[in-house]
């Protein structure tokens, strides 16, 4: 078959479809599944266009940090901030209207683009609730702008500040107010606020993205093996290291999920996440002798059971280290040269790594 | 959240939104100049993120917008970076064994802009087709065309063998 005997169309979908499951249900997939029943060696292409995939994504997480750059940020910060100050008490000896915008913050339309998503994403909040007040000014609008006269807004309305008006404010807040410590006071009964908002004040590590993982990670290592909730023990048969303890790995992929501590004394840490979660991709029972993945401080390899076990062996180190903690496969055989097959970019597995990135980050900070 | 929250923002992100940048930009001194810029935005309105755990992706919409103010006001296209006419790819490098990352990030550097951003949302930001589509305000399918083109030229930068070998190769060992 030649090149240019493939249609652009069957190219293009190859390129775009990402994942198993999206060559099996996706509608859009149809002529990719027509044009591959019709030419099976079409399949080990495409499968090898995801070893290309993953190694996209490894460029594109591989890059090397420059140092001091968090405090050249701050700096950077800190020097707009004065900037702005000064500029603001200049203008205000002046006697002139104070420009509180920074070049550098200037509203455009293409920061309001990219962030357009994240607006709408946004919860209800109570605070975005109209106000008494604000139902009123849309009122007025309304009524203004079917007079031609009238339709400019008007920045100041004398009606805004009449004493009707701060009247039904004043009931409103404290009406809010009451209602808020009240509820406050339920809560704290209830001991909500206890590991949530208090572990955050006590200077617990800040990781925003992570605050639910950071909260909810036990300091605490269980080393009553017998205890861990997994009867089907990890794949000990594929590891040199035995399991020293255990402690919950709660997802929300699995809140039952639970991680070994591996590490050898005096050694590398090394981890295996068990998790229950039915998206094993093409990964295979036992664990990969090098890593899958190599991230800036530790490597992963990943299997998968029949019992829709997935185990994740993470440790701390290069793809070396990882190598030695993992014994040669005996009587299975497979080309292990591509071994970027296994990635599956469903969203489950990515949210699972996802969150096994953030326990690491959280315990061995980059 | 507040602006004394930038500082924990700063602490958790500044080196995945550098490397972000620096595949957007392909260069270290642009890629820094856009990670400061966008936590000085960050910054100025930390008030508008309400979600923690979209914190992520919304340093990333910054970081983007950053890019492409500069893209626009500093880079002329350069020939080499024109559109790229798909029936002239020699389709290929289908095969990661041997591609070396360095390899790979030179290829990417010499993308242009946009296939470059396109990448980078799919597989930095880990976003879907929908939600590329969404945020550069294009039709779902011109997205999923531009990445495949854009795999398409780095495949063509990396080596020049015809994907027909591959499959002709697959064919032998089956």
């Amino acid at each position: 078959m030649n090149h240019s005997q493939i249609p652009n169309q069957i190219r293009e979908l190859m390129d775009v479809c990402s994942s198993q499951q999206m060559l099996a249900d996706d509608a859009n997939m149809e002529p990719l599944r027509d044009w591959m029943n019709e030419n099976p060696a079409g399949m080990d292409l495409w499968q090898r266009l995801r070893d290309f995939d993953a190694t996209i994504e490894k460029t594109f997480v591989t890059v090397e940090i420059p140092s001091g750059l968090s405090d050249r940020i701050r700096d950077r910060i800190r020097s707009a901030t004065q900037d702005n100050n000064n500029h603001d008490t200049d203008n205000q000896e002046r006697g002139k209207s104070v420009d509180r915008i920074n070049p550098a913050y200037a509203m455009d339309e293409e920061l309001d683009r990219q962030l357009a998503a994240f607006e709408l994403e946004k919860q209800p909040s109570l605070i975005s609730k109209p106000s008494p007040v604000q139902q009123d000014e849309s009122i007025e609008k309304k009524v203004d702008s079917s007079n031609p006269l009238v339709a400019a807004p008007q920045m100041f309305s004398k009606k805004k500040f009449s004493k009707k008006k701060i009247q039904k404010w004043s009931i409103g807040l404290v009406t809010a107010l009451s209602l808020a410590l009240i509820g406050y006071g339920v809560m704290h009964w209830l001991g909500i606020f206890d590991s949530n908002v208090n572990r955050l004040a006590d200077g617990h590590p800040s990781d925003v993205e992570a605050i639910a993982w950071v909260r909810n990670i036990p300091a605490h290592w269980n080393r009553d093996l017998e205890s861990a909730p997994t009867t089907d023990y990890p794949t000990s048969n594929d590891l040199t290291v035995d399991p020293v303890a255990w402690q919950p790995f709660e997802t929300k992929y699995d809140p039952d999920a639970i991680v070994y501590d591996y590490t050898p004394s005096g050694q590398e840490n090394t981890y295996l996440f068990v998790l229950n979660v039915a998206d094993k991709g093409d990964l295979r029972t036992s664990l990969p002798t090098s890593p899958r993945y190599e991230a800036s401080n530790y490597s992963v390899g990943q299997s998968h059971d029949e019992n829709n076990h997935l185990y994740v062996l993470v440790v701390m180190g290069n793809a070396n280290t990882y190598r030695k903690r993992v014994k040669p496969s005996i009587g299975i055989v497979y080309n292990d040269s591509k071994g970027s097959s296994w990635v599956d970019v469903s969203p489950q597995m990515l949210g699972v790594l996802g969150d096994i990135d953030n326990w690491l980050n959280a315990r061995h900070p980059r | 959240m507040e602006r004394g929250d930038v500082d924990k923002l700063i602490e958790l992100y500044a080196g995945r939104i550098y490397r972000y940048s620096f595949r957007l930009t392909s260069n270290e001194s642009d890629a820094e100049d856009v990670v400061q810029q966008t936590f000085l935005i960050a910054h100025q309105r930390i008030d508008q993120l309400r979600d923690p755990e979209s914190a992520f992706g919304w340093l990333c919409a910054i970081a983007r917008s950053c890019f492409l103010k500069t893209t626009r006001r500093n880079r002329p296209v350069a020939a080499s970076t024109m559109e790229l006419n798909v029936d002239e790819v020699a389709e290929n490098a289908d095969h990661p064994d041997w591609i070396e990352e360095e390899q790979l990030g030179n290829a990417l550097a010499r993308l242009n802009d946009e296939h470059r951003l396109v990448l980078a949302m799919y597989y930095f930001e880990q976003l879907s087709y929908q939600e590329i589509a969404d945020r550069l305000q294009l039709k779902i399918g011109t997205v999923m065309s531009r990445l495949a083109r854009a795999k398409s030229k780095l495949r063509q930068l990396l080596v020049p063998i015809d994907m027909s070998e591959s499959i002709e190769e697959s064919k032998t060992n089956q």
